[in-house]
């Protein structure tokens, strides 16, 4: 009894030792989508949704990627608006021609918006490479 | 030697079980037995001068008795030897001369009542006594038993080789290698000495006992304790890393529910922050920093890992703790060890005894550092000298009226401050002089309850305890209330070859979270009441008010918060000896944390804040860890060799799941109506999830020669899912080496008063993997667009493809991180030196450690550039932290009669620099574009140096270019001497790293008393007080209270003051980041006092001894600051610079009972 029960605990532990593998180590983000998942073609042209999203899509307060604020605010096409010269003060001085500098977190967002649009766009044509259809 | 046992676990020893130990085994007659021995001492080294010829025994005796004026007893029968006397003695001592005298006639001796009683060696002549005037009543004294024992440790293995002396005699014997010992012909009265080394000395009283059974107890700061070092125990002499035993019985008492809280200044090495948060906040840091990341090292609870909710377990169910310093001890935990490991050991049944113990405490605490804020009256003064120092009319300032004139020599002089009747006549709220942290603070009351059933036998043994423990803060409402059970059982198969058995504890706890009242009551003014007239709030109103609200209204608005904690942590193991030097274990663990936080925000109106939506937020996270170990373990005695070979593999599994719901628009506003159901208005919900798996595979081998020559090695390879695929497994060696010099030749015959010189060396290796769950991957998220979101760019991926503009649009998907491969741990490289001393047989011992170590590839999420559009950021392997420092611990402990004390002193240093980070990262840290945070420690402090106030207009004038420089104002040197005062004039100016902390622990017993002083502090670290903005400005924060110190700010009268002169406009921009707000935080806290009596019953265990402990403890009773140099500390608590929740002092009356 001894002995058979010796040898069975012998077997238990070694079956241990060697049943770890690394199966036990995979594991898939939760909540968020991990970007192997997203090359099919159902999922590729929701990228490109996605970088279609990117143009003109913001909220009317925060117009960044409208790119009408920067261009046509500076020609005879369209007038700033809004309550005050202070509201989007940034816009004025596009309009006015008056302290347009780099600096001005108005440009900063823009640009940060069309680099955004940009990488969604690049993304969508890798994945679109990816798949055979 | 001893051979080395595998004994399974020991530790640490409690007071209370010790002197619960003693009292049930010595019980009664022990001060009659120890007054006896004293007597007979004294009688038995009288010096006797005598010459004695030719005469009988009987006649000799009568001659002693005359000489010394003692009295003699015996049996007329044991004097019938023909046998003649033949003595000459001179300044003999009286044992010496009746050992000589009795000897030839196979007689003995004892003494009792000042008497001594002769008597036969041999038992049957004493069973045969003649009967004689007076003597039966001494007789039933000297009649005497053969005894048969056993010698125990506390964890019931039998111990060897221990020394068992009839105390007055030379008689004695050892104890086998089952620990039992007989003795023939005992004297029934007689008493047992039972001592051995590394134990404490125990006497037993006979009473006519003829089978004992003796549990001794070991010496704390033994050598020959066995410590848990992971996965394994070793004895404390063979340890070769840097391991520290926490004395746990210094901390037993501890008001805190959190042991790790307690510990604080216990252990060198080990740097422990807290507040007076009911529910036991304690950072720890173990050996300064050794991440950028999470510093907070891994617990080990038998034998589950966990990285919190060490305070959701009550202190009295602990029987040990051991803190791995060093990368070579803590190298056997691999990916998560780089911060230190604590082991944790909770208390099991005990062998051959059942016992109750109970324990109850009640403390009262008071709040004794509160901040001096200004009263109304005096607000109103400040601010008139404020505009008056501006030049300003003070007629102009909100709510107060100022009569005043100018003295056309002395200038402008304020005759009287006229507070207005109302603050607001229309709500009605009447002014007021409130001291709002009176109003928000109350006497706390700690109340603690604990019941611990334990018993055990040769087949099994459990310990069943219960706690109860409620902490009612000093801060209104504040609260932490917990009740804990465990049962922790083992039993023995195949006479103990094989053990099963489970360890479970199953904690509640419910806190009400601090709501911010203290840093409320900082800063809201006192002009304002508690209640408005008509009993509402009473809140800001008009002019002259910030959006601060009553502190009163938050702390009774937010009494209904509750944070619930269920935790439920277990383990079940298994451990069978396959042969005598073989043993394999499995250990299957769980912890299971939930916790619920219910949040009610009810509606109200204070001034001109309110709510008028009431709403509710349920929150739920769930945490379940499990952990299976198994490991084999093969030891073998070679001549004088000793080999230990440890192989074990080990796999974690991690799943964490929150979820959180929002409902608005609840009818009633009690805490019974506030389920998620009852509200009708909008709801909100949120939730995610998480995890990750460990799988490992360990080795250990320790192997010792001639007990002198020590060495130690560990290889540990970890995967774990956080890692990236291309480095999804790390390698973790660590060796170490010892030399026990004591055990050498030449210390032993020289040096003799050392009783243990050891030094030690180790090497190791060490990682981290606390970073996301997710950092590996490439992560994107559907975010179909926040139509409300106005500040920012909405980043939505909706877009009508197809042209609609309507209705529910096709939505893609947004980067929001990318991923990388070759992310892995952060690996902490590190060497520990060590000595380990002692003098005198270890009355005096302690140990030095030197370390250094080196983390490389610490984890940063660095910031990218915006050309590269979304979710650019990245975890990345690259900055490194180099540390080092010196722990030191010495302990001094002696006894003197009845009084024996110990004192322990710890001291230790560390020193933290960065030595590399990514180029992209470094602006994340605090520096400039010439001086970066590299040869820093990250907890520096930037920015400029403030080098005095302004005296003149000369030296306004002399001073570089800085805008708003004036008389009165503050100066900041120009570091660089170009003429202006300018970004690059910062430079690091203090660091929260200490120079070193220390802690003193005094414990003297005397008798039934016992008294113990704790001491604990911090030396040479500087902290960023950031009260100080309110308590010295009144240009900062224009609608709060200030502190009392504006009263002694700079004016021309008082040019002496180092607090800048009062302005309503901070022009000079002094609240920067200057010296002049990172302040000297040095202090030494006299932490506890102590006075305990116990009480011990003298009735046999049969029936029913006892031991009672009684004791009244005072915390927190000293505050000892800089309150004189330059960077002197303005606030009351250096240890809480901000508005965290004080320490309060506190008083405990408390009482342990064991039966």
């Amino acid at each position: 009894m001894m002995k058979n029960l010796k040898y069975l605990f012998i077997f238990c532990i070694a079956a241990i030792f060697i049943s770890g593998c690394k199966k036990f180590l995979d594991y898939q983000p939760k909540g968020t989508i991990d970007g192997d998942q997203l090359n099919t073609p159902e999922n590729v042209e929701k990228m490109v949704i996605a970088a279609y999203a990117s143009l003109g899509n913001d909220h009317w307060t925060v117009p960044y990627e409208q790119m009408w604020m920067y261009g046509d605010s500076r020609t005879d096409d369209s007038y700033k608006g809004g309550g005050s010269l202070s509201d989007g003060n940034g816009y004025n001085n596009y309009q006015l021609f008056s302290y347009v500098q780099p600096t001005l977190n108005d440009a900063n967002l823009m640009w940060q918006a069309i680099y955004a649009g940009i990488s969604r766009t690049n993304d969508a044509l890798q994945r679109l490479d990816m798949i055979s259809e | 030697m001893k051979k080395i046992k595998r004994l399974r676990i020991c530790g640490v020893n409690c007071a209370m079980m010790r002197l619960s130990l003693v009292i049930s085994l010595v019980c009664c007659g022990i001060s009659a037995t120890w007054a006896n021995k004293t007597d007979a001492q004294g009688i038995l080294d009288k010096t006797v001068t005598i010459e004695i010829s030719n005469e009988p025994l009987s006649v000799a005796i009568d001659l002693i008795s005359s000489k010394t004026k003692i009295s003699f007893n015996y049996a007329g029968n044991i004097m019938n030897s023909e046998r003649k006397v033949f003595l000459s003695a001179k300044n003999k001592r009286l044992s010496d001369l009746l050992d000589e005298l009795l000897n030839p006639y196979s007689l003995g001796y004892i003494v009792f009542n000042d008497k001594i009683i002769i008597r036969s060696n041999n038992r049957q002549a004493a069973y045969n006594p003649v009967s004689s005037d007076g003597f039966m009543a001494d007789l039933q004294f000297y009649s005497q038993v053969d005894i048969r024992g056993r010698v125990l440790d506390k964890n019931g293995d039998p111990l060897e080789g221990v020394s068992v002396l009839i105390s007055g005699t030379n008689r004695g014997t050892t104890t086998d290698a089952l620990g039992e010992f007989s003795l023939k012909a005992v004297d029934k009265n007689s008493t047992l000495i039972i001592s051995n080394v590394g134990y404490e000395r125990q006497t037993v009283a006979v009473r006519g006992r003829t089978e004992l059974e003796i549990v001794l107890e070991p010496l704390d700061n033994n050598l020959e304790k066995v410590v848990v070092t992971g996965y394994q125990q070793e004895r404390k002499k063979d340890l070769t890393g840097a391991v520290s035993v926490v004395n746990l019985s210094s901390i037993k008492d501890n008001t805190s529910n959190n042991s790790i809280q307690a510990l604080q200044g216990h252990i060198p090495g080990v740097f422990i922050t807290s507040d007076g948060n009911p529910n036991g906040n304690a950072t720890v840091q173990i050996r300064g920093i050794t991440t950028l990341n999470d510093n907070s090292p891994l617990y080990i609870v038998d034998g589950v890992p966990m990285k919190s909710g060490i305070n959701q377990f009550n202190t009295n169910d602990i029987e040990s703790m051991q803190v791995l310093k060093d990368p070579s001890s803590a190298s056997i935990y691999g990916a998560r060890a780089s911060n230190g490991v604590i082991i944790i050991t909770t208390k099991q049944g005990k062998r051959g005894r059942t016992s109750l113990d109970f324990s109850s405490s009640v403390t009262a605490s008071w709040y004794n550092t509160k901040l001096q804020v200004l009263n109304t009256e005096q607000r109103g003064r400040v601010l008139w000298q404020a505009a008056i120092n501006d030049g300003t009319s003070p007629d102009n300032l909100p709510i107060y009226k100022y009569q005043w004139h100018t003295d056309p020599n002395t200038g402008p002089i304020l005759d009287q401050v006229i507070i207005p009747t109302w603050v607001d006549s229309a709500a009605g709220i009447r002014s007021a002089d409130t001291k709002w942290f009176d109003v928000i603070s109350r006497t706390g009351l700690i109340q603690s309850y604990n019941l611990a059933f334990s018993t055990g036998n040769d087949k099994g043994s459990t310990r069943i305890s219960l706690g109860y423990y409620d902490n009612k803060g000093i801060i209104r409402e504040t609260g932490y209330k917990r009740a804990t059970a465990r049962v922790n059982s083992e039993y023995r198969l195949f006479n103990g070859r094989l053990k099963v058995g489970e360890n479970i504890s199953l904690s509640g706890s419910q806190a009400i979270p601090d709501a911010g009242a203290v840093g409320l009551a900082e800063i809201v003014q006192p002009i304002l009441p508690v209640h408005t007239l008509s009993g509402g709030w009473a809140g800001p109103s008009g002019a002259g008010f910030d959006d601060r609200d009553n502190p009163a209204r938050v702390v009774d608005d937010t009494k209904w918060n509750r944070l619930s904690i269920l935790d439920l942590v277990g383990n079940t193991y298994l451990d069978f000896s396959i042969l005598k030097n073989l043993s394999v274990r499995t250990n299957f663990g769980v912890q299971y944390e939930g916790a619920r936080q219910k949040s009610i925000d009810k509606t109200f109106q204070s001034g001109f804040l309110s709510r008028t939506i009431n709403g509710l937020t349920v929150q739920q996270a769930d945490n379940i860890n499990w952990a299976w170990n198994n490991t084999i373990d093969y030891h073998i005695r070679l001549d004088e060799h000793y080999l230990d070979v440890l192989g074990g593999m080990e796999m974690i599994k991690n799943n964490a799941d929150t979820f959180s719901a929002y409902r608005e628009g609840f009818a009633l506003q009690t805490p019974d109506y506030f389920y998620l159901n009852a509200g009708t208005g909008n709801k909100n919900n949120a939730g995610i999830g998480g995890g990750y798996a460990l799988l490992s595979y360990f080795g250990k081998l320790n192997y010792s020669y001639k007990d002198k020559y020590l060495a130690s090695g560990t290889l540990r390879y970890d995967g774990s899912s956080r890692f990236g695929g291309n480095n999804k497994f790390g390698l973790f060696p660590a060796f170490s080496l010892g030399w026990r010099l004591i055990k050498e030749n030449f210390i032993e015959q020289h040096l003799g008063f050392l009783s243990d010189l050891k030094l030690r060396f180790g090497w190791g290796q060490t990682g981290n993997q606390e970073i996301s769950n997710n950092a590996i991957y490439a992560l994107y998220i559907p975010q179909y667009g926040d139509p409300n979101n106005v500040g920012g760019i909405s980043n939505g991926t909706a877009y009508g493809i197809s042209g609609q503009d309507n209705g529910t649009l096709p939505s893609g998907f947004l980067a929001i991180q990318q991923a990388n491969p070759d992310l892995k741990w952060e690996t902490t490289t590190g060497t520990n030196t060590g000595l380990d001393f002692g003098f005198f047989n270890q009355k005096l011992s302690g140990s030095i450690d030197y370390y250094t170590k080196n983390t490389k590839d610490i984890l940063v999420l660095s910031p990218y550039a915006a050309v590269i559009g979304d979710g650019g950021s990245q975890w990345k392997n690259g900055a490194s932290v180099h540390t080092s420092g010196i722990d030191f611990i010495l302990e001094y402990q002696d006894r003197m009669g009845d009084l024996s004390y110990s004192v322990t002193t710890s001291i230790s240093h560390y020193k933290s620099r960065i030595t590399r980070l990514p180029a992209e990262v470094v602006n994340s840290y605090p520096g400039n574009s010439e001086k970066t945070i590299l040869g820093h420690s990250p907890n520096a402090y930037f920015g400029y140096i403030a080098d005095g106030i302004f005296a003149s207009q000369q030296e306004v004038s002399n001073h570089a270019m800085q805008p708003g420089k004036a008389i009165g104002r503050l100066r900041y040197s120009d570091l660089n001497g170009d003429g202006v005062v300018d970004d690059l004039d910062q430079d690091y100016i203090g660091s929260a790293d200490p120079d070193f902390i220390y802690g003193v622990n005094i414990g003297v017993s005397y008798k039934h008393f016992d008294l113990a002083l704790f001491f604990q502090g911090v030396q040479g670290i500087n902290l960023y007080n950031s009260y100080k903005i309110y308590s010295d400005f009144t240009s900062v924060w224009g609608g709060s209270n200030y502190g009392k110190r504006t009263l002694d700010a700079w004016t021309p009268q008082n040019s002496g003051s180092s607090i800048p002169a009062l302005t309503l406009a901070d022009n000079n921009n002094e609240k920067r980041m200057s010296t002049y707000f990172v302040e000297n935080a040095s202090y030494l806290k006299w932490r506890n006092l102590q006075i305990g009596y116990n009480f011990r019953s003298r009735q046999h265990e049969s029936t029913g001894g006892y031991s009672m402990r009684v004791y009244i403890q005072a915390e927190n009773l000293a505050i000892f600051k800089d309150n004189k140099g330059v960077r002197n500390f303005s606030a009351p608590d250096p240890e809480n610079p901000s508005s965290a929740l004080p320490r309060p002092f506190n008083l405990t009356l408390g009482l342990n009972i064991t039966l």
